[in-house]
């Protein structure tokens, strides 16, 4: 499957994975709008796991543009896969950047203990492709199509096409209720109601669309405990929450709606704005799990590993150099995201049911020089899809390990 | 359009640029480049970079329009490869 991946070499993949022992095809339930059914892999090689396996899955292409992310996860899981069956370890030839000037990566392996881990100790869920029809118009040539496109490709309100996917999940989905008034006046929302808008429309209503209803089921039906969204391109592997900052006052959740739209007050209700200390969006920590610290560990490891396969060569670090943080970082929060909606399942029940992990991988950079912003070049895509599997192979591990 | 990074010393001149016309914000690009100093990301066109410097903000042009184009017509024509006959995907 040589990227970059249409929508029918994609499923052609997964058709071919899916004949591999131990891996299932599974279709979603909800065709998209443009008569498309998303499909997924259900990885469970190996010995039978006696019920013990740990389940994690990763999604990807969920923004029509970003390129590379479904290749990369296809290329990961057939290289697992294959030298799985093999009995090796799977090793990454050294690597050389077009620049310029070119920029030499050094060689490196996931051991093959790694990959038996992975391989026997998790049921693992790969949905490669969540957004076919946005994919399939963001590879159509302008006037046609269009390479920028990002959204889905439903006509929700005409002649306004598409919805963002990653601002419909049924979590926290209408800020206007959620945020305090004073938050709008900050101008710090990723998230816009407006049909016309190019980027991030949220859609009529939390989970309208097919390819939202297809993700939260393939989180919710499979039970996920580690649940992983691959996006482009700011070089970054975030954590929940990305609609407020976090806190540890279970009270202060996206389902109290004392808070809803309301300014903070001295008796402590309202000031949903992003700035605290009125409001953090709980996010348990206590012993034993000290979930957050979980979550950072998580993040910090994979973002550790991508710089160590990296190489010892100065520029290739820098051009590997990816952060770790909570996901609105210091700039914009955002609503409606997956990552959310698959933290959020945990806390749906008061005391909490620990506990699920999500996070956000953002691969590669937004420099176009570098790794082609949203669409490498067939000769960038190496890099991020080294990033890309060195990110996963750690996240899993952990997940195996941590069960 | 280019690919540009805006700066300024202070964050919230930032913040709001979501409404430029013709200017694609990368929303998790924001970030602190030093002591008063912030940056993000996007991609614009000529009045969207004249309107962000009316503004009074630092716009850097990181990959000019035709080096984004030429970058374009590049990965067009490899996914043209990759699917002969049709000029793009299914």
């Amino acid at each position: 499957m040589p990227y970059p991946s249409t929508v029918a070499s994609i499923d052609a993949e997964l058709t071919a994975l899916g004949k591999l022992p131990g891996v299932t095809v599974k279709p979603c339930g909800h065709l998209t709008s443009g008569g498309q059914t998303v499909r997924y892999l259900h990885i469970a090689a190996g010995p039978p796991g006696g019920g013990s396996r740990v389940r994690v899955g990763v999604v990807a292409g969920i923004h029509a543009r970003e390129w590379a992310p479904p290749d990369a996860l296809l290329t990961f899981v057939r290289k697992l896969l294959t030298q799985y069956a093999a009995g090796r370890g799977i090793r990454y030839a050294s690597y050389t950047h077009p620049g310029p000037p070119p920029i030499s990566f050094e060689p490196f392996l996931i051991s093959y203990p790694q990959v038996k881990r992975i391989v026997e100790k998790l049921d693992l869920f790969v949905l490669p492709c969540a957004n076919p029809d946005g994919r399939a118009f963001s590879q159509t040539p302008p006037p046609v199509g269009d390479l920028n496109w990002r959204k889905n490709r439903n006509v929700v309100v005409a002649p306004n096409v598409g919805v963002d996917v990653n601002r419909n999940f049924d979590i926290a989905w209408d800020f206007e209720k959620y945020y305090s008034a004073s938050f709008e006046g900050s101008h710090r929302l990723a998230a816009s109601k407006d049909p016309a808008d190019y980027q991030s429309y949220i859609g009529s209503k939390e989970a309208s669309e097919a390819e939202t209803l297809n993700l939260q089921a393939f989180i919710v039906d499979n039970h996920l405990k580690y649940f992983t969204d691959i996006h482009a391109c700011a070089q970054m592997i975030g954590w929940p929450w990305a609609l407020e900052m976090n806190g540890d006052t279970p009270a202060q959740n996206w389902l109290n709606t004392t808070y809803d739209r309301k300014p903070p007050t001295s008796v402590g209700v309202g000031g949903r704005d992003g700035d605290g200390p009125a409001y953090n969006e709980f996010f348990p920590n206590t012993p034993p799990r000290r979930l957050r610290r979980r979550h950072e560990i998580l993040a910090k490891s994979a973002r550790d590993q991508i710089l160590v396969n990296a190489g010892a060569g100065a520029t290739a670090k820098a051009m590997s150099t990816y952060t770790a943080q909570q996901l609105p970082g210091i700039g914009y929060f955002s609503t409606g995201t997956s990552t959310d909606y698959a933290f959020s399942r945990q806390l749906l029940a008061m005391p909490p049911v620990p506990e699920i992990y999500a996070l956000v991988m953002e691969s590669g950079s937004r420099d176009v020089a570098v790794d082609g912003a949203f669409r490498p070049t067939v000769a960038q895509f190496p890099k991020i899809e080294r990033e890309i599997h060195a990110a996963l192979t750690d996240i899993l591990n952990n997940a195996a390990m941590w069960g | 359009m280019s690919a540009i990074d805006i700066l300024s010393s202070r964050a919230e001149a930032l913040l709001g640029l979501l409404d430029v016309d013709g200017l694609t914000l990368l929303p998790k690009s924001f970030r602190q480049t030093g002591v008063d100093q912030y940056a993000i990301s996007g991609f614009a066109n000529g009045s969207a970079i004249s309107e962000l410097q009316a503004k009074g903000l630092t716009v850097n042009v990181v990959t000019s329009q035709a080096d984004l184009e030429a970058h374009d017509a590049q990965v067009m024509q490899e996914i043209a490869n990759n699917n002969p006959g049709s000029r793009g995907s299914s």
